[in-house]
């Protein structure tokens, strides 16, 4: 069972912190490959957040709620940017960005974009802990 | 033959200077270039630009490239990006 709710400063340095601290936190508890999946799932979206919605301007932040249950893992990643338009940016989107969504289409069963782009909500599947790898 | 291991995560806080040590390795050697992934668990999409950029450097001086010590989880990925079809990937 896992509950996170943390606000966070919209920088680079601080999703690094965050990431490791969720990778100790499952280690062990988690399968290693649904482990693997939601770091770097989270990884995308928050990455996200910093460079399109805090635009590495000092003072911004980004609030991440994450949760698990045993079969599912859910998050989410909101911020103060301006937002985007999902429908102008999926299948278009190209280098870093396209393969962020692309990653983020690979391991999440759903995914979606509200309150204008500002927050990117998905899911994962988790399987049987005493099954792990 | 060239060689490097970065020994930490390919991911957009170590991505710059990674990418530094590579183009200064790669400057320093000859012939194909290997990157040794062990130890590395995570590689986020900033990683994979590295990686398919690194290649293509080297595929315009004629250079091969491939990676080694892939974890599974980061094989798995690299296949779902079909990154497999560039460089060889163990």
């Amino acid at each position: 069972v896992l509950n996170w709710n943390r606000i966070l400063p919209a920088t680079v340095d601080a999703v690094e912190t965050f990431c490791l601290s969720l990778r100790r936190e499952l280690a062990g508890s988690w399968r290693r490959s649904d482990a693997f999946a939601a770091e770097l799932v989270l990884r995308e979206v928050m990455a996200n957040a910093v460079e399109h919605g805090g635009r590495f301007e000092p003072g911004q932040t980004i609030a991440v709620q994450l949760t698990a249950d045993g079969a599912r893992f859910k998050a989410r990643v909101s911020d103060h940017g301006q937002g985007f338009e999902a429908s102008a940016v999926l299948g278009v989107a190209t280098g870093e960005r396209g393969r962020g969504l692309r990653i983020l289409d690979l391991y999440a069963t759903t995914h979606a974009f509200e309150d204008g782009g500002r927050t990117v909500a998905f899911e994962l599947p988790l399987r049987p802990a005493e099954s792990k790898e | 033959m060239g060689t490097y291991a970065p020994r930490r995560d390919i991911v957009v806080a170590a991505v710059d200077a990674i990418k530094t040590e590579i183009k200064q390795k790669i400057a320093e050697t000859e012939g194909e270039f290997v990157l040794d992934l062990e130890g590395v668990e995570m590689v986020d999409s900033k990683g994979i630009g590295l990686l398919i950029s690194t290649f293509a450097t080297l595929a315009e001086k004629q250079r091969g490239f491939r990676l080694v010590g892939t974890a599974p989880d980061l094989l798995e990925l690299f296949r779902s990006m079909r990154m497999h079809q560039h460089f060889a990937i163990g």
